[in-house]
């Protein structure tokens, strides 16, 4: 009696852990800055990630209802397209250098994007806030971006 | 002036610290009370020192003395007042300061608690630890935070660079995080207690008996920081939502989990002396997560693990971490065969029973959040891969389990200990029983679909149903008793046993939360839409016009506002003004959502963009069911924990 519940207290812990592990694996969401985006990009088909990078000045284009523009880490340049207006912070200063993260997937040597977070500073990103100083400017085309 | 004031006060802190623990060991090792009565003393003068250094950092804030650098980083001329005096807790430094001074506090009111009791070796012995836990943060801010390390340069600068954009923008900054802070500190005291108790061998009730207020002071502020800041998530980011299973988020929720179940596993070693090890462990493991919690909000280390050697403090945290577990678990194994007991649970229908499940419950909880925020760092570490674990994890492995709790919360209160027999639960389980079924069935009448979502309406009509039972028969029953009018019978009855009751009513603020969750995650309606001047979106019953925008200019920021007509079912409810706000110090954009609240549900107004060249704005609409209820929830598990602070009443037999 008492052995037989121990075996099944065990089985329900193992099981349990097994499904945490699983259901972990399939929701890890990668970041690669882009020439890692680039280095990778057999292998991640048409999976999802988050490409992180800057703007490369004088690239971005709105059309009705799409988003144009480079990112760029310095080292690898890639065309994004997004299917949505951008932020605010971006469409006020297409010349700015502002390091963002796009999420999407590759399509050819195309980056559909379909969600796009500007990081502010280093502590700060849309939809994910931590509280903090945040550090100084990036100078972004002198700087890589720490994401 | 100022910045050399700031730094001997923190000396004098930290040194009255050292020679406390030093004096306090010494007398206890050679029982010399007044060796031992000296140390005490040094409490005080720690307090002082950290009280001065509070106070010469807010007059350097309010006086602009930008050579202490904290002040040149955190705020500017411009900055308001209110946003002035909060930007001592808005960064590592800041923070850390008011941590010692939050902790000082606590020690402070532990003395006066314990003067009549002071030579006791389990006091004493508590003392000596968070003097030591005092003596780090001092060490620490004499150190690598150090908040009066000096600007540098010849020229003291004019002008500050301002506090962080998102935290000059809404005054719950000014409560957030020193509730937040209030919460994780006091866990020090039942953590020294816990530790003094290995050391004493006196692992009996007694420690968690003396440590009983401070551990539901701590968990009442815990638990109002944590619901302070999803409403300022949800009121000042302006993506929609109040819990995004971000690291820092996760960083509080960790040790309110553990001390949750700590806060219930009591009840059974009080009651039944077992659980020893275990409630010691649920002690130690809410300390050290609020240590962790801590390294993972200052160090930098979310950001990027490779930040975390950028500054010293996070090697000092993780340090101090690693200090606190293995001598607490070395502690535990020393003492490990003097704590067993001999109880054991006699019955799975039992009190003891559903405390212990609950506790199983809180801890795998825990373990998936741990999972969860901790997994990416060391993948980074290891690996050099960045990456971060989706919501969807977070959401399917947390949902079952609070689904569990939801059913323990409603069953477990109306279980008697030791034993039970199908009768007695079916008088007291069968009404709220059946209360739980037929909302249930209204739920999915009215519409509503999802598995989690159903239940959680259900299990909290079923557990509030089961408490109000329980106050009715109670007064009840009382009211026959004395021949007491209903307001007298209630408030006797409460001051009568206002722990049952005040836990109790966190039970109510905790269904409140749970269903406002399970409506606001399953029943969320959301659009965006671009719109001109003039232009009409619906969503739901509600009718959004863009009349037109409106720029203001401050020092501070530049704000644009979207002016919105609102119209419910036709009828206007008023002008509306989400709005975006650019900080030049910052060069970043902040937007300000704009929130109808109603009790059944939210309107959700947040601005994406202003207007581009073709004078379109980027609006998002939402309409969250029942938010409003998570705060509502919040101030009444904030009210309950209060209630079990009341001390007994003996009543006076007439």
């Amino acid at each position: 009696m008492k052995r037989g519940r121990w075996i099944v207290a065990a089985v329900v812990c193992v099981g349990a852990i097994v499904f945490m592990l699983t259901q972990l694996g399939s929701n890890l969401d990668f970041y690669r800055p882009v020439s890692e985006a680039v280095a990778t990009r057999e292998r991640q088909g048409s999976k999802e990630f988050r490409i992180g990078g800057v703007i490369k000045p004088h690239t971005l284009e709105q059309q009705s209802s799409a988003t144009r523009f480079d990112l760029t880490d310095g080292d690898a340049t890639v065309p994004v397209t997004l299917n949505r207006t951008p932020h605010e912070i971006v469409a006020k200063n297409p010349d700015a250098c502002i390091p963002i993260v796009v999420r999407g997937h590759w399509d050819g040597e195309t980056f559909v994007g379909t969600e796009l977070i500007v990081r502010h500073g280093s502590e700060y990103d849309d939809e994910q806030h931590s509280l903090g100083d945040a550090r100084d400017d990036l100078d972004c085309l002198v700087q890589p971006v720490e994401v | 002036m100022l910045q050399t004031f700031g730094t001997f006060s923190l000396t004098l802190a930290a040194s009255s610290a050292f020679v406390g623990v030093c004096l306090l060991v010494l007398g206890i090792f050679r029982s010399d009370k007044t060796l031992a009565a000296y140390g005490r003393r040094c409490v005080w003068i720690t307090l002082g020192g950290s009280t001065a250094s509070i106070v010469a950092m807010e007059w350097a804030l309010n006086s602009h003395d930008y050579s202490i650098n904290y002040v040149f980083r955190n705020v500017a001329n411009a900055t308001p007042r209110l946003f002035t005096i909060t930007a001592l807790w808005g960064a590592l430094e800041g923070s850390i300061l008011l941590w010692g001074f939050v902790l000082m506090l606590y020690m402070a009111a532990t003395a006066l608690r314990f003067r009549s009791r002071a030579d006791d070796p389990i006091v004493a012995w508590a003392t000596v630890v968070q003097l030591l836990v005092a003596l780090f943060f001092f060490v620490l801010m004499l150190g690598p935070a150090d908040p009066f390390a000096a600007t540098g340069g010849i020229v003291t600068p004019l002008d500050g660079s301002g506090p962080n954009a998102l935290l000059q923008n809404h005054p719950l900054m000014a409560f957030h995080p020193p509730m937040l802070y209030a919460g994780y500190v006091g866990f020090t005291i039942p953590f020294s207690f816990a530790i003094a108790a290995l050391v004493t061998r006196r692992f009996g009730e007694g420690w968690l008996a003396d440590t009983r207020r401070a551990t539901l002071v701590a968990w009442g502020f815990l638990t109002s920081g944590i619901v302070l800041g999803a409403w300022w998530s949800y009121e000042v980011l302006g993506w929609g939502g109040y819990w995004a299973w971000d690291p820092v988020e996760n960083a509080s929720l960790l040790p309110w989990l553990t001390a949750t179940a700590f806060v219930h596993s009591v009840m059974v070693q009080e009651r039944r002396a077992m659980l020893r090890v275990w409630n010691l462990s649920l002690v130690i493991a809410t300390f050290a997560l609020t240590i962790l919690g801590t390294f993972l909000t200052r160090s930098g280390v979310i950001d990027s693990v490779h930040a975390f050697s950028e500054s010293d403090i996070g090697v000092w945290l993780l340090a101090f971490l690693g200090m606190v577990v293995v001598g607490s678990l070395a502690l535990i194994a020393w003492r490990g065969d003097s704590l067993r007991t001999p109880g054991r649970i006699d019955s799975p229908l039992s009190r003891e029973a559903a405390f212990l499940f609950n506790n199983l419950l809180f801890a795998g909880f825990a373990l998936v959040v741990l999972v969860g925020t901790v997994y990416p760092l060391l993948v980074e570490a290891l690996r050099d891969q960045r990456l971060t674990v989706g919501e969807p994890y977070f959401r399917s492995m947390t949902t079952p389990i609070g689904i569990a709790l939801l059913f323990l919360m409603a069953v477990a209160p109306v279980l008697p200990w030791r034993a039970t027999s199908t009768e007695v639960l079916r008088a007291r389980l069968l009404l709220p029983a059946v209360c739980g079924v037929l909302v249930m069935g209204s739920v999915v009448l009215l519409g509503g679909d999802g598995i989690a979502q159903v239940a959680a309406f259900g299990l909290g009509a079923f557990a509030s149903a089961g408490i109000l039972r329980n106050l009715w028969m109670s007064l009840r029953a009382r009211r026959r008793a004395h021949k007491e009018i209903l307001p007298l019978a209630l408030v006797r009855l409460v001051r009568g046993n206002p722990r049952v009751w005040g836990g109790l009513v966190v039970h109510l603020g905790v269904v409140a939360i749970a269903v406002a969750i399970a409506a606001s995650s399953g029943y969320t309606t959301r659009v965006e839409a671009q719109l001109e001047i003039d232009d009409s979106i619906t969503v739901r019953n509600y009718t959004v016009t863009y009349l037109g925008s409106v720029e203001s200019k401050s020092s501070q920021k530049q704000t644009v506002k979207a002016q919105l007509l609102i119209e419910e079912d036709g009828e206007k409810v008023g002008v509306y003004e989400p709005a975006i706000s650019s900080f030049p110090n910052a060069r970043s954009a902040i937007g300000t959502p704009s929130v109808v609240t109603s009790w059944r549900e939210d309107l959700y107004l947040s601005l994406a963009n202003s207007e581009d060249d073709q004078g379109k704005i980027g609006l998002t609409v939402s309409v969250n069911p029942l938010v409003l209820w998570l705060w509502i929830g919040g101030g009444v598990m904030a009210f309950g924990t209060l209630l079990c602070l009341l001390p007994k009443r003996r009543e006076v037999l007439e």
